[in-house]
């Protein structure tokens, strides 16, 4: 996806578009990826949660119309709470005066609607299905995109090169190596990076609840977060991190089964539910004149019931990683092939897709001053750029998954503390609902941003 | 003889520091002869006396001791983080200004990847190639002349790599000696930095007009005169790193 969102942005960039760019892909083309999911059906269970940042970057490349008009569901309140049942946090969009806090989408559908873009962009050179063979030199590889410069063939010291399993060769200004976590053109062009296992697994599935919902929910478990996501109408979406074997056991189990385990982690099993006890100062009208949320005076509420398991169960191992370096001589790495997160924030998709934004910037920069865009200078920029929103951002996530995975008296109440802090001390909620919300500003001081 | 001079204090975008350059530019009027006859530069030439370390004749510009210090470093031109990274550093600034500016005189678009498409353009003291060839990625034809070989070779090797810069013409002669031969003349004729190392300044320019056409655009760059401007620029890089002898500032 965020492959695909580099060369949208790119095509829709009036300095950028007379680039001849090239999208590798391994994954055969499934029948149907230029036209849209149906609205009817059941959801697809791979699904990102895209923060207003990301939406309003869809929109600058106006491909989020094409999501628009197909299946999507804004999600405008949040509800955190643990096993403990000491303490809760209600957020809400009209917290900081908007409408939405995201919108959870099927990755089937972002991607579409950016292939479609680009499609009616009249874009050329898209190839794929194929698998790099080799960047540079190195092994086998699964895919990368690749900006073509040339076919030229005396001229082409100073590129990339790029060869196919197909035994294609081609020479480019820039690779763009977007191919996920276990990145083989990071690993083709000696990119290290550091990775922590959290050893857990997530979880993910489509199923159908009782009623109607738009508030996303997360109890944190000593195992790991559950967290449901509305789809629309009585679609859901499980993110269930847990551990190896309890992945896998739930993967195998009866639907009925795994439907009641579902209800048994957001309600039967662990601690009782938080109490709703609210200060009276901040209930009272003096709250409201003091600028208080609206959130903070709202009791807790229980989950909506799992009534049934619409999809298959999948997982995916869940990582912390960070490459040391974004970029080198004419490669540059978007997306998770640069870093991974834990998805208990729903961030990771979202920090793709800002290095998405940030690169074709940068790349748009560089060809203002015509500049030779694989110049490792100028990818360094991009990365600068980055490392300030994604590392805060990741070191946040990471410290979330330690500190709600450990289950102790003291590191309980301050987690329940914690809680209660963010949930009645309306700044600091609101600072948090920015920041989730890919405002970054708040966060990160305005001069060190380039 | 030269109409107007549009003078302007370098506007830096926040991701470049102030390099204390000054630039200029000076609009070339339609009404003024600028063809220098080849007889009177051959004899500006031999008054003058001064010789340099080149293959061909001697110009009266530019000294041996400037050259042979340049010469040393040609090889280091590209390398980003060397002894050139000021330069490295202030090149998108000085091309935005020049691409904004050239853009304005001659009516380009500017919303395009190579607004400079149909310019014909002169890079006097073209060094290692470092205007000349994002000029030539904006889609200008470009020629690179230089007084030493050194640099004109590094810059031909390294322009090869890219074919979109693998057409530009870098030539080892100086402005003078174009003029005297009577060789064509450009849209655009651009010295960065060249003209606080010549010893007859006038003389200079005048060799620059004579090789723009009417209605052609000359730009010009060199250190701010300002206390900074000594210090980071003059003492700095160029005594501290000895690029340069005697300045006599």
């Amino acid at each position: 996806m965020v492959g695909a969102a580099v060369g949208c942005g790119l095509a829709t960039n009036k300095l950028t578009k007379s680039l001849r760019v090239a999208i590798i892909d391994g994954k055969p083309l499934t029948e149907g990826l230029y036209n849209l999911p149906k609205i009817d059906g059941v959801p697809d269970p791979r699904v990102s949660a895209l923060t207003p940042s990301t939406v309003k970057f869809l929109e600058e490349m106006d491909a989020w119309r094409y999501i628009s008009n197909c299946r999507h569901a804004p999600f405008d309140s949040m509800q955190v709470w643990d096993y403990t049942g000491l303490g809760y946090t209600r957020y809400n969009a009209t917290d900081v005066g908007k409408h939405e806090l995201g919108y959870v989408v099927e990755n089937k559908v972002i991607l579409s609607a950016l292939y479609h873009r680009i499609q009616d962009l009249g874009f050329t050179s898209l190839i794929f299905p194929a698998n790099v063979k080799a960047v540079k030199g190195c092994e086998k590889s699964s895919s990368a995109r690749v900006k073509e410069g040339t076919d030229c063939e005396t001229n082409n010291k100073g590129l990339a090169q790029v060869e196919l399993d197909d035994g294609q060769l081609l020479h480019a200004r820039l690779v763009v190596g977007a191919d996920g976590g276990s990145s083989k053109v990071r690993t083709m062009v000696g990119l290290q990076s550091f990775k922590k296992s959290y050893e857990q697994e997530a979880l993910v599935c489509t199923l159908e609840t009782s009623s109607t919902h738009s508030r996303a929910w997360q109890r944190f478990l000593p195992t790991g977060p559950v967290a449901i996501l509305p789809m629309g109408g009585t679609f859901s979406n499980i993110v269930w991190s847990t551990t190896p074997s309890q992945a896998h056991d739930l993967k195998n189990m009866s639907d009925e089964d795994f439907v009641a385990k579902v209800n048994e982690a957001l309600v039967g099993s662990f601690g009782p539910f938080p109490s709703s006890h609210i200060p009276h100062l901040l209930a009272s009208p003096l709250g409201s004149f003091l600028g208080v949320t609206s959130s903070s005076r709202e009791p807790f509420e229980p989950p909506p019931h799992i009534t049934k398991c619409l999809s298959k169960r999948a997982s995916f191992p869940l990582s912390l990683a960070h490459a040391y370096k974004y970029a080198t001589d004419h490669v540059v790495l978007v997306g998770d092939a640069a870093h991974t997160v834990h998805p208990l924030a729903g961030q990771g998709v979202n920090l793709g897709f800002g290095d998405a934004a940030t690169l074709v910037n940068i790349l748009c920069e560089g060809v203002e001053v015509g500049a030779d865009i694989g110049e490792v200078s100028l990818l360094e920029r991009y990365e600068k750029k980055q490392r300030l929103t994604n590392l805060p951002m990741m070191a946040i996530m990471d410290g979330f998954q330690r500190a709600f995975s450990v289950d102790l008296g003291p590191i309980n109440f301050a987690r329940a503390a914690a809680f209660r802090a963010v949930q009645f001390f309306s700044p600091l909620k609101r600072q948090v609902i920015s920041y989730a919300m890919g405002e970054g500003a708040t966060l990160i001081p305005k001069n060190f941003q380039l | 003889m030269l109409r107007s001079i549009v003078k302007r204090r370098l506007r830096m975008p926040l991701c470049h520091r102030r390099t204390n350059a000054a630039l200029c530019t000076i609009n070339v009027s339609a009404s003024t002869d600028h063809t220098l006859p080849a007889q009177s530069s051959r004899q500006a030439a031999s008054e003058q006396g001064r010789r340099f370390v080149s293959e061909d004749s001697a110009s009266p510009s530019i000294s041996a001791a400037e050259m042979s210090k340049f010469s040393a470093l040609a090889e280091t031109w590209w390398d980003s983080r060397g002894p050139f990274k000021a330069l490295h550093l202030m090149n998108p600034a000085r091309i935005s200004f020049i691409r904004s500016v050239l853009c304005k005189h001659f009516r380009k678009d500017t919303c395009c990847a190579r607004p400079l498409k149909g310019l014909h353009i002169l890079d006097v003291g073209c060094g290692g190639g470092l205007l000349c060839e994002p000029l030539a990625r904006l889609g200008a034809r470009v020629v690179g002349i230089d007084a030493v070989e050194k640099n004109i070779k590094v810059a031909a090797a390294h322009a090869v790599k890219d074919p979109l810069t693998a057409s530009i013409k870098y030539l080892c002669t100086t402005s003078d000696k174009l003029v005297g031969e009577g060789y064509e003349q450009f849209d655009a004729v651009i010295s960065l930095e060249v003209i606080e190392h010549v010893t007859e300044p006038k003389m200079f320019v005048e060799s620059l007009a004579g090789l723009t056409k009417a209605d052609g655009s000359i730009i010009i760059s060199t250190i701010n005169r300002s206390i900074s401007g000594y210090f980071l620029a003059i003492v700095a890089a160029e005594h501290l790193l000895q690029w340069e002898a005697e300045l006599g500032l």
